[in-house]
């Protein structure tokens, strides 16, 4: 295995820029997911790194080498495809073997490897199947141990799961942290979903519009999103979000939105901007029978053991999560109260986070 | 009503067919006399003439060699054609994938005695090969584009899959693209086959001498008579040239309507 430095990168075709200067270094045994809104660029710089697509300006350095100029096939590196790629006329063990026997291996060698590897993604009874005979599980996996037999420095993945249905998706995330993690290897992962992203990635390196606007550990990324953009797309529900101004009376300072005021707690103080963007995520709401925020239910979602209730407050819709016992309709009048310590506040010129005392 | 409108497009497809097949069981003189579908008398005196005392057997091997030259001449040129154009990247890729058709604008006719003169100068006049090499020139543009149908119905991570895995570009066109566009490559090889089993004006340029004559000259040769047309005969010739190209799609057939990419990808 080993570690990955992309400095620089950056793409266009023709006038567009997909990828703007992408700095990020990948540790030996690490798993770094690029998480991103379609379109963002990060399929794009995953293709870069496996040699898929040419470099507009930037190195990539594998290891210790600088492989701008080298084709895919000798950066030693493996990948598995959205629509997994198989070679359909090929049996499992011939797909498993092909790259091997390519480059040339002994048979007795081709075929210890293939075992091992089918043992390991427990393919052992579908070797002889074509993949049209597969399930979607399986053919996964196959594409999988086509990658992981080859034992490669870095293993790149494009949206491996998002084929599968729900269900199978969820125990294959699970089964790859397993095996990732058993392998030691570094990984590479691209992925809309901020779910996959949350529970696989040791690091996530956010996307948008062709630049990654937040490196940093899954729980940094969701407890201190770098802008709004992250704040949206990162947890599920989504942040809500209302313009708000910031006022001093009394010595403290006081959020007052359209249609309610609110003390800020102390941690506040230093900022200085009269005017911003707050945010507070659904499950940071707790409903209370005096004072709060007052708002009307427009909608109410069942989701199993909560429930996520659209209000809207004054001018805004905001969304709060309740426990599922709570009796409410839509048309009821609630109130509700916010987690002081898990507010956001976003500049409304640069949609970047203002950061309190106590966090940063 | 559906199933009528079925039958009544088959008998408007197979209705000639029919006619050949009946006319080709009558004799000369009923033909010509009465007109109906419904034959009076029925006879084998066609087939006994064809063959036994026509060259048709000698013709069906002239052809049969001529088309296998086309074939294994083309297929090769048609999928390395086919191949760069469509699955690969350079300057002006498009403007020779326009192009590729443009083949087929001129009228054959026109191209009679040049081709004659070229063909003379290198020696391919009156051999089956010359021959074969005029059938693969009309069958190789339009054999590159059907091909392309089945090319561009492969996902390109195919390819990105084998480039990754450090295969080589023509090991991956041989082990990879090739067996998944093996139903593609076997219709195109029918198409060019059939292109030269039928083909006419150029046989009839190039190949001189009668012991070389494919079907359809030899055919051409017999039935029209200096003063008469024997029709009996011609349909007879007819059945006998149709039906080992039959046979043959009724052996090849099955093998390219099974889906051999079915699977590659979801």
């Amino acid at each position: 295995m080993a570690s990955v430095a992309l400095k620089n990168l950056c793409k266009k075709f023709g006038q567009t820029s997909v990828v703007k200067d992408v700095n990020v270094e990948i540790g030996d045994g690490e798993f770094l997911v690029f998480v991103g809104p379609s379109g963002c660029g990060k399929t794009t710089t995953l293709r870069m790194v496996v040699g898929l697509e040419s470099l507009s300006e930037g190195e990539i350095h594998i290891g210790n080498r600088l492989v701008n100029n080298l084709p895919p096939g000798d950066r030693d590196v493996a990948m598995v495809f959205q629509n997994y790629a198989l070679y359909s006329h090929m049996t499992v063990s011939r797909n498993l073997g092909f790259a091997l026997k390519a480059r040339g291996l002994a048979e007795k060698e081709i075929t210890k490897r293939v075992q091992r590897v089918a043992k390991m993604l427990d393919l052992e009874e579908l070797l002889e199947r074509k993949p049209k005979q597969l399930s979607g599980g399986q053919r996964q996996r196959v594409a999988l141990g086509r990658a992981v037999v080859r034992n490669p420095q870095v293993f790149l993945m494009d949206e491996p799961l998002s084929n599968l249905d729900a269900l199978l998706r969820l125990q294959t995330r699970k089964e790859l942290i397993e095996l990732t993690t058993e392998l030691n290897s570094t990984v590479i992962y691209v992925t809309h979903d901020q779910v996959e992203a949350m529970t696989m990635g040791h690091r996530l390196a956010v996307m948008n519009k062709g630049e990654v606007v937040q490196l940093d550990p899954p729980e940094k990324v969701f407890n201190e999103p770098a802008n709004r953009f992250v704040a949206e797309f990162i947890g599920s529900p989504p942040m809500n979000f209302l313009d708000v101004e910031i006022a001093e009376e009394n010595f403290q300072k006081i959020l007052k939105s359209d249609a309610f005021d609110m003390v800020l707690p102390e941690t506040w103080y230093s900022i200085s901007e009269s005017k911003a963007i707050l945010g507070f995520r659904p499950h940071d709401a707790r409903l209370v029978a005096e004072g709060g925020v007052s708002g009307r239910v427009t909608v109410v979602e069942t989701l199993g053991a909560e429930k996520l209730v659209y209000l809207r407050v004054g001018k805004n819709s905001l969304s709060i999560l309740v426990p599922a016992t709570e009796k409410i309709r839509s048309g009821d009048q609630l109130r509700f109260d916010l987690n002081q310590d898990a507010l956001h506040l976003f500049n409304r010129e640069d949609e970047k986070r203002m950061p309190s005392t106590k966090q940063s | 009503m559906r199933l009528f409108v079925i039958i009544l497009i088959m008998f408007i497809l197979l209705a000639p067919f029919l006619w050949i097949l009946l006319a080709s069981f009558r004799p000369n003189m009923e033909l010509v006399r009465n007109q109906s579908l419904i034959p009076n008398s029925l006879t084998i005196e066609n087939y006994v003439s064809l063959f036994s005392k026509s060259g048709y057997w000698q013709w069906i091997i002239n052809s049969f060699i001529v088309a296998m030259y086309t074939v294994l001449i083309s297929i090769p040129l048609i999928v390395a054609g086919a191949y760069s154009v469509y699955r690969t990247y350079f300057w002006g890729r498009n403007a020779l994938s326009l192009f590729l058709l443009s083949v087929y604008i001129f009228p054959t006719a026109l191209l009679v005695v040049p081709i004659f003169r070229i063909f003379n100068d290198l020696q391919l006049v009156d051999s089956h090969l010359g021959c074969a090499l005029m059938n693969t020139a009309f069958a190789v543009p339009f054999g590159i584009w059907l091909l392309q149908a089945f090319l561009k119905s492969l996902p390109p991570e195919l390819e990105e899959a084998a480039a990754v895995d450090g295969i080589g570009r023509m090991r991956t066109l041989m082990q990879i693209i090739i067996p998944q566009v093996a139903p593609g490559i076997i219709a195109i090889a029918m198409f060019a086959f059939i292109v030269s089993w039928t083909e006419y004006l150029f046989a009839m340029t190039l190949l001189l001498s009668n012991d070389l004559h494919t079907l359809p000259i030899g055919l051409t040769g017999i039935v029209f008579g200096q003063y008469r047309v024997n029709w009996g005969f011609a349909a007879a010739g007819a059945v006998g040239s149709a039906i080992p190209v039959f046979l043959l799609f009724l052996i090849v057939g099955r093998w390219f309507i099974r889906g051999i990419s079915a699977g590659a990808i979801k």
